[in-house]
């Protein structure tokens, strides 16, 4: 199991999608989360002493790792942990969407990987 | 170079809450208006009252006006010696360098006009800072401020493509227990954006396009690289807040108005219409009420149980 702790990793204000002068964004998240995908049955990610997790960092590091992977393996693999009510319908919202986005780019219902 | 006539700005200068909309959007029109590479007169003698959204239109206006236009501005400063401060050293910092004077600590309630290029978030938190120091609110509040400028900055950087970042000011009416803040930037405006995705677009009212923008994940942007969070986000919160906001973008206003009394619980007023210039670029600015119990609402109701990856 591995633990990313955005805190140790980007700090108290996840703001941006990308790398900027002053801290790594939800992209670099997103790429340690898919470089350790096969190394790990569960990835971790807390957000104890993050104060702000922007919309735009949440799909870029959560909700476009659908790219990649189901929704279903997501919920297999991912464990969000530390994580106001508030974040917890945020991270939904982006999920739902990158989902109809995909959906509709490929022009067929949602299937379940199960 | 041609010489233009006199232009006055007029002496209370804000398009928001307590502002003098139609003389501030008349004065717009007339720097809009200026030939290119003209000597203009900028009359500013009268102007006793700048909002921070007037002086992020101004701002966006001289720099249109400098470096787009080619124009060459005489100033005449406002006789006011504390709007005539206040102006030149935010305008000082914006282009010039940063000033030596620090200018929260002459003005309390002011957070000098300053030009972003990146999501800094030192300078968000300095922001802050300076907001919360005058007034009380919760630390989620604070949070939400936080995001909500994040997201605006990224906006300015990810569509309006403009070179020049954003602009982003704010001030605290402490006796009203009122935020406003403006940020402004001088790049394609919401429309040319939106209208690279939705081609019909092209045809509608820009007003009508800018209320569109206000919807959850719009965005005219491939959706790879956007999500179309942050207007929405930004009009969700001043929604729950209570108070106004306003979005200027090419020749489209937009404006909506959330109240909220016990009597008659949340009304939500909504003004847009289309002006006969165009701006050159976007402004969002907002008043809102910043009440210690406020809580800011996100629905979920409309995700169908099937796209959630969390469980609430």
């Amino acid at each position: 199991m591995l633990i990313l702790n955005l805190f140790d990793l980007i700090g108290e204000h996840c703001s941006d999608r990308h790398e900027s002068e002053q801290s790594k964004g939800g992209s670099y998240i997103r790429e340690l989360i898919l470089e350790n995908w096969d190394k790990n049955d569960k990835i971790v990610l807390s957000f104890k002493g993050v104060k702000t997790a922007t919309p735009s960092f949440l799909d870029e590091s959560i909700a476009k790792l659908l790219l990649a992977h189901s929704l279903d393996e997501l919920k297999r693999k991912l464990v969000v942990t530390d994580i106001e009510e508030k974040k917890k319908i945020e991270i939904n919202r982006r999920v739902s969407f990158r989902l109809k986005q995909l959906q509709d780019e490929k022009n067929q219902p949602l299937h379940k990987t199960e | 170079m041609t010489h233009q006539s006199e232009i006055k700005i007029c002496g209370r200068f804000g398009l928001g809450f307590h502002g003098n909309r139609d003389v501030v959007l008349e004065c717009i029109e007339k720097l809009v208006s200026v030939k290119p590479k003209s000597t203009v007169k900028i009359n500013m003698s009268e102007l006793d009252f700048i909002y921070p959204d007037g002086m992020n239109i101004l701002t966006t206006l001289f720099v249109n006006l400098l470096f787009f236009q080619k124009c060459s501005i005489d100033i005449i400063h406002p006789q006011n010696r504390h709007v005539s401060e206040y102006f030149t050293l935010a305008r000082c910092d914006a282009f010039f360098g940063s000033s030596d004077i620090d200018i929260e600590k002459i003005f309390k309630n002011s957070y000098k006009l300053k030009n972003f290029r990146y999501v800094d978030d030192y300078e968000i938190d300095k922001l802050l800072k300076v907001i919360k120091s005058e007034l009380d609110f919760s630390d989620q509040v604070q949070s939400d401020l936080h995001e909500i400028f994040a997201e605006l900055i990224m906006n300015t950087r990810d569509h309006s493509l403009s070179e020049y970042g954003c602009f982003l000011n704010a001030q605290t009416y402490p006796t009203t227990s009122r935020i406003r803040f403006s940020i402004s930037d001088l790049g394609i405006g919401i429309k040319t954006h939106l209208s690279k995705k939705y081609q019909d677009w092209q045809d509608s009212e820009t007003s009508w396009v800018i209320k569109m923008a206000l919807v959850d994940g719009v965005s005219g942007t491939n959706f790879y690289n956007n999500s179309g969070a942050g207007l929405h986000t930004f009009e969700n919160f001043v929604t729950c807040c209570g108070g106004e906001f306003i979005i200027l973008s090419e020749n489209g206003f937009y404006k909506k108005i959330s109240t909220y009394t016990e009597h008659f619980g949340r009304k939500i007023e909504e003004e847009k219409f289309d002006l006969p210039f165009f701006y050159p670029g976007t402004l969002v600015c907002a008043t809102i009420q910043a009440k210690p119990g406020v809580k800011i609402f996100k629905r979920d109701e409309d995700i169908p149980p099937e796209y959630r990856l969390l469980d609430l």
